[in-house]
């Protein structure tokens, strides 16, 4: 074991311990019980765009469908949120297996702009189907008091704080099994070069689908999981075009293709998110204005994202607009120093 | 019959201002590589850009399209000079970086504009087309756009600058090779496309309420003209307007007007796997 294994030992003991002395706070405990379930769609999002190269911007959906898809199960047929779990993200594995099949034919752009019109139509076919969806009030699941295990329901708002944390340690467990799993060198063979790794034999398509398959059970998990703590789900939290950039921001802050990309960067933007909201909440667009810039400011800066950042022996961070500019800056500089045209 | 009419007729009409919604997003594809994620921000911004113009001038809405373009065009070209040339170099980070300036956008005009529905419609009347009553100022809309899309295509194909645009589109290391700037042609390109976008948000603006959100319904359909024309392609995006106008009607009129955006999706999933290159086969991949 090295330093690093030591230290996401360490993190997650502080993180377990955080959440009994945020007890007595319950804004911090609901911001964080909501980044670690955020953290499983983020780590999702990057074991198919940071490790294998396919920019989704509809991650976001398979966390709704499977949320969707339990309720209807819990009220149509009476089976618990929980055991709803197993055929509900199963389903949601199905279907993205099905639109894998027809989108991961399409790359880079065309990808991710298909991806963006797959969430505009879900959010209508949600509304459209109003009497089994609950339209654009959204689907509730009626409260009961006391608690159930089988019904994810829970009186201590700290109990879902730990299943929330299980679900952000499930889904980096099925990311690093499938890392470092041979499947894992080849997803990042075809994020590397599609063309090369087809010309080895590698069959790109079924594979691409597999890792989109993987990635909608762990964000499929974590969609259950945050009904059973809501017990709402509608258009905006599932399809929204604003709420799916949450966890493409979280991924590329913590750093696309890291192991632990999606839970750092969730970690580091969900309390800023969370206080602006709390310090301009009743402005309407202002939380979007937050997403905004730190995307923008993450992409100019940190286009690696937090762990992407090297240090390097007696440098300082490297960021890499700043250097960008400083480069060209300085060549226009000795270009004019030197007096001759052209560079 | 009368409804296949009405169907007809409206669906060219929003067919020539859905080609102009598409010609700023096709230009920066093809010269920079991006997904323009921010064009339904640009639009919008040409219809606020509209709305508080006509409030301070009280002039006809029409006067103000060309305002709106060179407002937004400094927009743009201000977003790539201060910012985008300083992002990474991957074009899918880069589209990401778009939407993060979409949403400070929104958000901005949601601060200073509020969520109430804005508009500058004017009314010059009615009149009847092959039976069909139509308002006067949708014709003005079509006919401006017309014209817009036209003096774009012919500075394109017949100035040196819009050959070279074109040309970095069909193969950019010859054009690197050959001496040109690209990066001078990306800023070009670049606030053209911004210019054209708020430009065709100001046609918008003329007979449609609008909020800061409303942005997003435009990308779609700007998006969705683009990949059935085919990249880089012109005239197949002429096609593919009237063919999502056609769509998005006849969805409205016949299914439900709560399923366009699934038409959309589905007709666009179709194009990319049946027919990559457009529907008349002639854009780039």
């Amino acid at each position: 074991m090295n330093w690093r294994h030591w230290a996401v030992i360490v993190a997650a003991v502080v993180i377990a311990a955080m959440g009994i002395a945020l007890e007595g706070q319950p804004f911090w405990l609901r911001v964080f019980t909501f980044a670690m379930l955020m953290s499983a769609v983020a780590q999702s999002w990057n074991l198919l765009a940071g490790y294998t190269g396919q920019w989704s911007l509809a991650q976001l959906a398979f966390f709704g469908i499977a949320a969707y898809l339990a309720g209807m199960i819990e009220i149509y047929t009476g089976l618990p949120l929980l055991m709803g779990l197993l055929p509900a993200v199963g389903l949601t594995a199905i279907f993205a297996a099905f639109i894998g099949f027809a989108t991961l034919r399409l790359r880079g752009h065309y990808f991710a702009v298909v991806t963006f019109f797959m969430l505009s139509s879900l959010y209508e076919l949600v509304r459209y189907f109003a009497n089994y969806t609950g339209g654009q009030y959204g689907m509730t699941l009626p409260f009961v008091e006391g608690n159930d295990v089988l019904m994810l329901q829970f009186d201590n708002r700290l109990t879902y704080y730990y299943a929330a944390f299980a679900v952000m340690v499930i889904a980096t467990a099925i990311l690093w099994g499938t890392v470092k799993s041979p499947l894992g060198l080849i997803l990042r063979s075809i994020r590397d070069d599609q063309d090369s790794a087809a010309a080895l034999g590698i069959r790109t398509l079924g594979t691409k689908v597999l890792a989109m398959t993987i990635s909608s059970v762990m964000a499929g998990i974590a969609g259950v999981v945050y009904l059973g703590w809501s017990k709402l789900m509608d258009a905006e939290t599932a399809f929204g075009i604003h709420n799916s950039l949450d966890p493409v921001v979280g991924g590329i802050l913590g750093g696309a293709g890291q192991l632990l990309g999606g839970v750092v960067g969730q970690f580091a933007l969900r309390p800023i998110v969370a206080t602006v909201y709390d310090v301009f909440g009743s402005l309407p667009g202002v939380s979007s204005l937050a997403y905004g810039v730190i995307l923008m400011l993450v992409i100019l800066l940190l286009p690696k994202g937090i762990l992407g950042l090297r240090v390097a022996q007696g440098s300082a961070l490297k960021l890499s607009g700043f250097e960008t500019w400083r480069d060209r800056t300085g060549d226009k500089i000795k270009v004019a120093l030197s007096g001759k045209k052209g560079a | 019959m009368d409804v296949l009419m009405q169907v007809l007729v409206s669906s060219v009409l929003l067919a020539g201002v859905y080609y102009i919604i598409s010609l700023g997003l096709n230009i920066i594809f093809g010269v920079l590589d991006i997904v323009n994620f921010a064009h339904g921000a640009m639009i919008i911004l040409g219809a606020y850009a509209s709305y508080y113009l006509s409030r301070l001038t009280g002039w006809d809405p029409f006067v103000l399209v060309i305002f709106d373009g060179i407002i937004v065009a400094a927009i743009g070209a201000l977003l790539y000079l201060g910012y985008l040339r300083y992002t990474t170099n991957s074009p899918l980070v880069r589209m990401f970086a778009l939407i993060g300036f979409s949403s400070v956008v929104v958000a901005t005009l949601l601060v200073v504009s509020g969520s109430t529905f804005r508009d500058v419609t004017v009314d010059y009347g009615l009149t009847e087309i092959l039976g069909v009553t139509v308002r006067i100022s949708q014709i003005v809309a079509f006919v401006f756009a017309i014209v817009l899309g036209a003096i774009t295509l012919l500075a394109l194909n017949y100035t040196k600058v819009g050959k070279a645009v074109n040309a970095v589109t069909d193969d950019r290391v010859s054009v690197q090779l050959s001496g040109i700037n690209d990066r001078n042609l990306s800023l070009l390109a670049f606030a053209v496309g911004a210019g054209l976008a708020g430009a065709s948000g100001g046609i918008i603006s003329t007979y449609i309420a609008f909020i800061p959100e409303s942005g997003l319904q435009f990308a779609i359909v700007a998006f969705a003209v683009v990949i059935i024309g085919g990249l880089g392609d012109l005239r197949g995006g002429a096609v593919a307007a009237l063919v999502v106008a056609l769509l998005q009607t006849a969805v409205s009129v016949y299914v439900s007007s709560a399923l366009v955006n699934t038409a959309l999706f589905l007709t666009v999933l179709l194009v990319l796997l049946f027919r990559p290159r457009g529907i008349l086969g002639k854009g780039r991949i």
